[in-house]
């Protein structure tokens, strides 16, 4: 650790504590800096504008879905399929845009901005450490992600057409150039970008793990911890030991793609009369299960620390402790253990033993229980409380009720024989979505608008929020809740036209409907964007504590220091101490010296 | 917040205004795909409101019964949080004057919704397990079935039908595409696999599913219950044209269906 520049990590725990100057150089102060609080910044930058890109994505996705290979409007066609004939979607690109649109929010969106933004940012501030325990890698974490950034567009610009395999990216589909122009060039770099996104993603689990166990202030007990550091301390576990199997399998395909092996092809492949000579010895569903065995702890990975944020969250705004704070704890850690022994139920129509199948799914329905239990202690959060609706608020009220249709849409989708005909439709889709992006997403808009002012010093326009949050929420349902309607009509996913179904014909004015709501939850986050905007540079100024909360990070000033506390506080008190009977002020701040005996 | 003071009012006029063009974008984007847009082709069938798609087979209402047991459940759950959580909402809305209550949870609570999710998801699942072994265990698979094999490839079906003697790879084995023929009031056995990538085999109104895998052969059977005309489906993204893979499936009495492969045999 000797050799890390501006590294604080030694100097914890030994007594003296001295404190670094900033850098003053622009190169290392912004741009290769070791101060996490930059570090989140640059990838909640990074991770909002690729949640841009992967919705441009969606939109486009959006369109022909509800109007199949007819012209975009306003003569959009011209610009965006320009070299296309008749400037509409060339059927190669529709399964390069879900692809694409899958991979980006995944992998660029959602897990950059929960545990890129939101856990660099805080949990340093919310243990009362001054930065990270390895602050150099927490920069490489940063400056190998950027990269898997620029890969990811490449890959969608290769000339010979993005990949095209789906974000699961199954071979032989993703193997073999002669079965899609993507899988080519554009799939190489595809996983080249997982592969560097993945290592980014080890890099900051280890160093999150490192620097929770080891930085918290004196008095900071793993009981006393807020529940987002719980929650981002789990996530972290869970990406330290999932993520090296995609490494895995994204390396065997890429063997397959490259040197001729054959981990993954079975003999007798052929793609249109074409013998595929390497092909020998492999099994399709090795991949999966390798694909899965990250991706679905991967799911707890996109949702996990928002849970933990919005439980962080919630404790201000109604103005009393968690409810079950110990069993909101265990809950993740069930949730990211049960976790582990769930992934065969993305494969039940795969071709698996079916007795395999049906241990997965008792395994599933499991995992449903925690899951509820943060439901309930969420509401028993509620209960009694004095509910302040501010725009924070109400994204968690969103995240809450959003996760429990989701998690609700997920039980059909366990039970094996009813998986038979969802499998593979639009419900899927839906459960999905209702997930990440009603909760992950509204949870991400939570923690923006709560964490803003520390993060800036200033508020962010809490109309405009609102404004947002409404569209938003209004227009998220009006687009996932019909896909509901769409799987049980037996909707495929990933088709290019739905009417030229006999059975999906008639199902075609849903999908007009989802497209118009689309547009409008694709404008409205337009709002946002310029409410930061404006927010940086006119936004009400703020103090320390501008929302009255408890843990550490309300302790330090907005924004805070370079290095984070002066002096590291002592922490006394649980993580939510709000409207303790016999005291003046209705909250404890972690650091408020003991109360009396 | 009061919606009058002359401070908020421009900006909730800007709001009301992006709202309402937004509103209008989404409203009138149709418009522009409509005028170029060919006749729709007439629906083929009255839809309403969360209709499956029709039902030809003899194990879809087990499986739609199935179906509307979790829909019970989970629709209560569903019904019981959010109706809480808008109560609460309300209930416990901040008021001057009113603190709120110290409470840091509640064993007895905490124990009981935590088994209960338990018990409620374990016999879901076991009830689930029985229809589930017969309809994927082929050792479970009826005897006297009518088997077909099914091979997909980009981007067709690629049907072999064994012909009189019922034993493939024999001289009167008969292979089509996309054209599928199959007798009702009779187990139909489909033998899958793939040439190329992975393909999934769907026919939404006989509610079977299974991936067509290279390499591998899966197998799904079920149960026609009526004469009908429907489709095959790729549930499983396979490429460019894996939106249009689809084959057409006739459901007749068995002797048509010999009669018609047989027939279609000597035209050959």
């Amino acid at each position: 650790m000797e050799s890390a520049p501006n590294g604080h990590g030694h100097d914890h725990g030994h007594g003296e504590d001295h404190i670094h100057p900033p850098p003053s150089n622009f190169l290392t102060k912004y741009v290769f800096s070791t101060d996490h609080k930059v570090i989140a910044v640059q990838f909640f930058c990074m991770g909002f504008t690729m949640f841009l890109v992967g919705g441009l994505f969606a939109l486009l996705l959006r369109w022909q879905i509800a109007f199949p290979f007819q012209p975009l409007p306003f003569g959009l066609g011209k610009v965006i399929y320009a070299s296309a004939p008749g400037n509409t979607m060339p059927p190669e690109s529709y399964p390069t845009l879900v692809t694409m649109h899958g991979t980006v929010m995944v992998f660029f969106v959602i897990i950059p901005l929960l545990t890129g933004a939101f856990g660099n940012y805080l949990i340093p501030l919310k243990i009362g450490a001054r930065d990270m325990a390895f602050p150099l890698l927490n920069m490489l974490s940063y400056w190998v992600a950027v990269p898997a950034g620029i890969l990811i567009i490449m890959a969608f610009l290769t000339e010979a057409g993005g990949p095209g395999a789906g974000w699961t990216s199954y071979p032989p589909l993703s193997a073999l150039p002669q079965a899609s122009p993507g899988s080519g060039t554009g799939q190489t770099l595809w996983l080249l970008s997982i592969f560097c996104v993945g290592w980014s993603s080890i890099m900051g689990g280890i160093n999150y793990l490192t620097t929770i166990i080891n930085l918290r202030a004196p008095g900071m007990s793993l009981t006393r911890m807020p529940l987002s550091v719980w929650a981002l301390f789990i996530t972290s576990v869970l990406q330290v030991l999932a993520t090296p199997v995609l490494a895995a399998a994204s390396i065997l395909l890429l063997f397959d793609k490259l040197l001729g092996t054959s981990f993954f092809l079975p003999a007798g492949v052929n793609v249109g009369g074409q013998a595929i000579a390497q092909a020998g010895g492999g099994n399709p569903l090795l991949f999966q299960h390798l694909f899965w065995f990250y991706s679905h702890p991967a799911v707890y990975i996109l949702v996990l620390p928002a849970m933990g944020l919005v439980s962080d969250i919630i404790p201000t705004f109604t103005r009393k402790p968690i409810f079950g704070y110990k069993a909101m704890a265990y809950s993740m850690a069930a949730i990211a253990g049960l976790g582990f022994i769930v992934w065969g139920h993305h494969m039940f129509q795969a071709g698996m033993n079916p007795y395999v199948a049906t241990s997965f799914m008792v395994a599933t329905m499991v995992i449903a229980t925690p899951s509820s239990v943060k439901v309930f202690n969420w509401l028993g959060s509620l209960y009694g409380g004095s509910i302040r609706f501010t725009t924070p608020m109400l994204c968690c009220l969103a995240f809450v009720s959003m996760f429990i249709i989701g998690g609700l849409s997920g039980v059909f989708l366990a039970a094996t024989p009813v998986d038979i005909f969802f499998h593979d439709t639009y419900y899927v889709v839906a459960h999905i979505h209702y997930v990440v992006f009603g909760g992950s997403v509204f949870g991400i808009f939570a923690g923006l608008y709560y964490w803003f002012p520390k993060v800036t010093g200033r508020k962010m326009s809490e109309f405009w929020g609102k404004v947002h949050f409404w569209l938003s929420f209004i227009s998220f349902n009006g687009v996932f809740f019909p896909m509901h309607i769409l799987g049980i009509g037996g909707m495929m996913r990933r088709i290019a036209d739905p009417t030229i179904y006999q059975h999906l014909a008639p199902l075609q004015s849903w999908n007009v409907y989802i497209t118009m709501f689309a547009v409008v939850l694709g404008f409205s986050q337009f709002i946002v964007i310029a409410n930061i905007a404006v927010s940086l540079l006119r936004g009400e100024r703020v103090g320390e504590n501008p929302w009255e909360a408890t843990t550490l990070e309300w302790t330090t000033a907005s924004p805070p220091p370079y290095y984070n506390y002066l002096q590291i506080p002592t922490v006394h008190h649980p993580p939510y101490e709000f409207s303790v009977p016999g005291m003046e002020s209705d909250y404890i701040v972690q650091s408020a010296p003991p109360r009396s005996a | 917040m009061t919606l009058g003071t002359p401070r908020l009012r421009p900006r909730l006029a800007l709001a009301l205004a992006f709202s309402i063009a937004a509103v209008l974008t989404a409203v009138a984007a149709p418009a522009f795909a409509d005028a170029t847009a060919p006749a729709a082709a007439p629906a083929p069938r009255t839809y309403r409101f969360g209709d499956w798609p029709p039902d030809l087979s003899k194990h879809g209402a087990e499986l739609q019964g199935l179906y509307d047991k979790i829909l019970y459940v989970t629709g209560a759950v569903f019904f019981l949080t959010e109706g809480l959580l808008l109560f609460f909402l309300w209930k416990y809305r901040a008021q001057p004057g009113k603190r709120a209550h110290y409470s840091h949870g509640h064993m007895g609570l905490e124990v009981g919704w935590t088994l209960l999710p338990v018990v409620i998801f374990v016999v879901l699942g076991v009830t689930s397990a029985d229809m589930w072994a017969r309809m994927k265990d082929r050792n479970l698979f009826p005897k006297d079935a009518f088997t077909v094999k099914v091979t997909g490839r980009q981007f067709e079906w690629l049907i072999r039908y064994p012909g009189k003697d019922g034993l493939f790879g024999t001289e009167d084995d008969y292979e089509t595409i996309n054209d599928l023929h199959v007798p009702y009031d009779k187990p139909v056995r489909v033998r899958l696999t793939a040439q190329d990538v992975i393909h999934s085999f769907f026919l939404p109104e006989l509610r079977v599913k299974q991936d067509a895998v290279p390499g591998l052969e899966t197998e799904i059977w079920f149960e026609a219950s009526r004469a009908a005309k429907t489709e095959i489906a790729c549930a499983e993204l396979c490429g460019l044209g894996h939106y249009r893979m689809r084959g057409s499936v006739t459901i007749e009495p068995l002797p048509q269906v010999l009669n018609w492969i047989q027939t279609e045999k000597e035209d050959e």
